[in-house]
This record gives C-alpha cells, sequence and structure tokens, in this order.
C-alpha cells in the first residue's frame, strides 16, 4: 500500500448491513428448504426479507449514497467491454467496477424472482405461498420448476462472486472483502470528490420499514383459499 | 392366406398396442384422481392448522376417515409399472424399483390417517399432532417417488 493513499468511505453502512443481511436470508432460506417439513414456515420469513431487502436495494439505488447509486455503478456496455478488454492492471474501481456494477443488480433481480415466485407455489401437501390460490396448478408447478432451477443460479451468482472477491482481496490486494465490513478503501489522497461523506441511516431506516411493510401487506392481504368438502 | 394371416398379425398388434396404452393412460388419470380426492378432504384440515378456518373436530374426524379409506387404493393403482410408457406423469420409475418401500409408505399413510380420527377425540393439540405426521408421511412418499418440478 502507498503513503499517498488514505481510507476512504465508499460503502455507507446501510448498504453494507443489506449485504450482510442478504446473506444471512440466502443461507438460511437454503438451510430451511432443505431441513424439511418443520422449517417451511421460517422458509417463508426469510423469503419475506428478502424481498423486503430487494425493495429496499431498489429504492436505494435511487436514493443512497454515491456508490450505491445506479448512475455510479450501471456502466454502459462500453465501458464494460473497455475494462474487459483492457490490458494494463488499472487504478483500482471506487465502488463497483462495471462487471461488479452489473452483477450487483443481477443478484438483486434474481433474489426478487426468486422470492416473488415462491409466493405462488406449495409444496402441494401442507404449505402453501400466499398467493398460490390465485393461480392455477399447472402455473404454480412450473413457478416451483424455476423456484428450483433460479436458486441454482443464485448458488453459481454467488459462487462467482466469492471467488471474484476473493481474488480481488488476497490476488490484487485490493481489500475488497474488508471494505463490506469497514466501508472504505484505500485511494489517492486528491480524490475525495468520490469519497461518501454520510450513511444517510435513517433514510434508510425509513426506506427499510416502508419496504417491510409493503411485504407485510402483500402477505396479509392475500385472499384466503377456498376448500371444498368443508 | 399367408397374407391375411399377415394382415391379421399387424392388425392385432397394432390393437393390441393401442390397448394397452389405453389402459396406461387409464391407469395414470385414476392415480392423479385418487390423489386429488385426497387432497380435497386433506385440504380443509390445512385450513384449520393454519387458522384460515374454524377447528372442527367432527370435519377432521369426517375427512380424516375418508383419507384412510382412499390411502389403500394408492398400492391398488399403482401396482402396474408405468413406467416405461409416454405418458405424462410425475410418478417415478423408482417407485417399481422398490414397490415393497412404496408400498409401506402408503400403508403408513393409512395408518396415520386412522391415527389422526382417534386423535379428534383428545382436543385441537393432539388433533393437529396427529395431522403433521400423516402430513410428513405424504410428503416422505413425494419426496421419493414423485419428480421433482
Amino acid at each position: 500500500m502507498q503513503s499517498d493513499q488514505r481510507p476512504q468511505l465508499i460503502w455507507d453502512l446501510p448498504l453494507r448491513l443489506w449485504h450482510w443481511a442478504l446473506v444471512v436470508c440466502l443461507a438460511g432460506s437454503w438451510v430451511t428448504a432443505e431441513a424439511g417439513f418443520d422449517w417451511t414456515t421460517t422458509h417463508f420469513y426469510f423469503g419475506y426479507s428478502a424481498l423486503a431487502l430487494v425493495l429496499f436495494r431498489l429504492a436505494w439505488g435511487m436514493l443512497g449514497t454515491f456508490h450505491s447509486r445506479y448512475t455510479s455503478f450501471l456502466a454502459s456496455p462500453k465501458t464494460v467491454i473497455a475494462y474487459l478488454r483492457r490490458k494494463n492492471p488499472s487504478e483500482p474501481a471506487r465502488g463497483h467496477n462495471p462487471i461488479g456494477g452489473w452483477s450487483s443488480i443481477i443478484v438483486v433481480v434474481l433474489v426478487g424472482l426468486q422470492a416473488s415466485s415462491g409466493l405462488f407455489i406449495s409444496d402441494d401437501i401442507f404449505y402453501a405461498g400466499p398467493y398460490n390460490s390465485v393461480v392455477n396448478t399447472s402455473t404454480a408447478d412450473w413457478l416451483a420448476g424455476w423456484h428450483h432451477r433460479l436458486f441454482t443460479l443464485i448458488q453459481f451468482t454467488v459462487l462467482l462472486h466469492i471467488l471474484a472477491v476473493s481474488w480481488y482481496t488476497w490476488g490484487k490486494k485490493e481489500g475488497l472483502i474488508q471494505a463490506m465490513f469497514h466501508g472504505r478503501k484505500m485511494l489517492p489522497r486528491g480524490s475525495t470528490e468520490e469519497a461518501v461523506s454520510e450513511d444517510r441511516g435513517l433514510r434508510a431506516l425509513l426506506l427499510l420499514i416502508i419496504a417491510a411493510a409493503l411485504v407485510a401487506t402483500l402477505v396479509y392481504l392475500a385472499p384466503v383459499p377456498e376448500y371444498e368438502f368443508y | 392366406m399367408i397374407r391375411s394371416t399377415m394382415i391379421f398379425a399387424l392388425l392385432f398388434s397394432f390393437a393390441s398396442a393401442s390397448w394397452a396404452d389405453e389402459r396406461t393412460q387409464k391407469t395414470i388419470e385414476a392415480r392423479q384422481g385418487l390423489l386429488k380426492v385426497v387432497a380435497q378432504y386433506f385440504g380443509p384440515i390445512v385450513g384449520m392448522a393454519k387458522g384460515q378456518i374454524p377447528f372442527d373436530a367432527a370435519l377432521i374426524e369426517k375427512n380424516a376417515g375418508k383419507v384412510a379409506e382412499l390411502a389403500p387404493m394408492i398400492t391398488d393403482l399403482f401396482a402396474q409399472d408405468t413406467s416405461a410408457s409416454d405418458y405424462a406423469t410425475e410418478a417415478k420409475a423408482d417407485i417399481w424399483a422398490d414397490y415393497e418401500d412404496f408400498s409401506a409408505k402408503a400403508a403408513t399413510t393409512t395408518e396415520r390417517a386412522n391415527a389422526l380420527v382417534a386423535a379428534t377425540a383428545e382436543g385441537r393439540g393432539a388433533t393437529m399432532k396427529a395431522f403433521g405426521a400423516l402430513g410428513s408421511s405424504c410428503k416422505s412418499c413425494h419426496d421419493s417417488y414423485r419428480e421433482k418440478k
């Protein structure tokens, strides 16, 4: 590390907490899906939480601090290609690099689709997502198929993400993993314009409450299925 | 003479193939129908377990009794190995690879449906516990022998 660099805040606190909360939701929903019957209700709650986190992140892409915003991390295709083709190791990216930015939005969309598909499916015995009764059985089965395939895709994406950040952390020594804990990266002394100066914690909390309330409303407003032979 | 024998043989083989086909299709449809009926009797108890409809011990007793009558038909209808057919089915060939285990699981379902009938006399807690046991016996069979979606 060079002496003309100093740590500067890149990832605001809400973004970091969001990241680790998503890790908990993905791990939790995986374990509870494998653990069987008695854990299905818990699985549902992990799914609802994941959906709220997705809504929060979508809003934070507009209302968060600089590096959390779409405008800072969604690069044009040209920039992405140029990034892929570069021969000399370039200066480390401040926030997401052009690939990382798109990867992050892909993860958000995948998790959103995964959690949403779960709302419509059932295990055919006991448990059914809150909106299972509004779709017909073949649609529910089709979505259940996607719920399983999408999770495999998410596992693959997460694996790729872990490999990539490991390479940037231990291969390129850019401290990416550490940055997701303390939020800071080493940047040249002069480049203060991209450093984040606040966490916007209160705004984040409000957004999270709104996101959670939306999901809760969605779940509570779900129609009660009509039972036959009753 | 030879020609007419050949024609007859040919027609007969077509006909018997299509009879066999029709029988397979009917069997598969009957199974699907049976399990749908089981699900209809099972459904209201699920609704009660979730608190979506009021607990009604008499109805559970009746419906669980129906499930106990229906469950033994599972082994009747799955006795024919249809794993080679082209009809859309979620029944795995594993059923006939280990029909003994499949039958044992179906028998467990019957037992637990009867246990649920008995449990309705012992109050809500015991009833729901017995219902959970019945559900997990359904699930153990679905996990092993039903094609994953």
